[in-house]
């Protein structure tokens, strides 16, 4: 096949001519840029196929029930199109920026009837103050029992769990997560170590 | 097995496969809104303003 017409059959396709999906290869913030300056919207079709699944599980674990992961899945995934505009490369990786309006979404889903019955039952307040500043260490959490933890998890308030899997599950920096969540990263470090000390203190009790 | 405990507890479930064609669907939606207020709020702009000074 001739170049010119190979150009103007993934033009149309989107394929290349061996059949191959041209975008395939293209990064986040590639797709992205493409998206934003040409309001080429069917790329974020592409962007849906490397994470929905991702999205998917999380909201699951956090709503335990597939037709509400589903429809959360669904809004969070338009969102973060209306959204897209706003997405900054030099702050996060996608996958990050995503992930936090996933928690986001998540969190104010399974809170909404029970926010005030939540809040610091687990771990009181006073007692966050005498030990909120206490470093736990994340090897520690590691030698728990995986089941054990992910029950704890669904205990601690949906903010903290999120927190955590932000971190340790998704891999965001600090300083992702400063410029994400707007706060200093000394901030994201006392919420990070209180997160850490209220599941523990969860596990144990379990 | 990863050393991490938070992958380890990571679910790998199927997304069912119609919420892409709604997400899809959606934007699309979105996309033909914006089109449309466009069109209003340039080409056609003079003469919603004209409809209203009539009205």
């Amino acid at each position: 096949m001739a170049k010119g017409s190979a150009v103007i059959l993934a033009l149309f396709t989107n394929k290349s001519p061996e059949g191959k999906d041209l975008f395939a290869k293209w990064s986040d913030e590639a797709l992205i840029q493409e998206i934003v300056e040409h309001g080429d919207s069917k790329l974020f079709g592409h962007l849906y196929d490397r994470y929905s699944s991702k999205v998917y599980n999380k909201c699951y674990s956090f709503v335990k029930n597939r037709d509400e992961a589903k429809d959360l899945t669904h809004d969070i995934f338009l969102r973060a199109y209306l959204k897209i505009h706003g997405f900054d490369p030099l702050k996060a990786a996608f996958s990050t920026w995503l992930y936090v309006i996933t928690y986001n979404l998540c969190a104010n889903y399974v809170t909404r009837d029970l926010k005030e019955k939540q809040k610091e039952t687990l771990l009181g307040k006073k007692e966050l103050k005498e030990k909120g500043y206490e470093d736990i260490d994340i090897e520690e959490i590691n030698k728990l029992n995986p089941e054990k933890l992910a029950l704890a998890l669904d205990r601690i308030p949906t903010e903290d769990k999120a927190l955590l899997l932000l971190k340790y599950q998704d891999d965001a920096s600090i300083k992702s997560i400063q410029e994400l969540l707007g706060v200093g990263e000394s901030a994201v470090k006392m919420r990070l170590n209180r997160a850490k000390l209220k599941v523990v203190k969860t596990y144990n009790s379990l | 097995m990863d050393k991490n405990i938070f992958k380890r507890i990571e679910s790998s479930r199927e997304v069912p496969n119609e919420t892409k064609n709604q997400v899809i669907s959606n934007i699309s939606a979105v996309e033909k809104g914006k089109d449309i207020s466009r069109l209003f709020n340039t080409k056609f702009y003079g003469a919603v303003v004209n409809f209203f000074k009539l009205n």
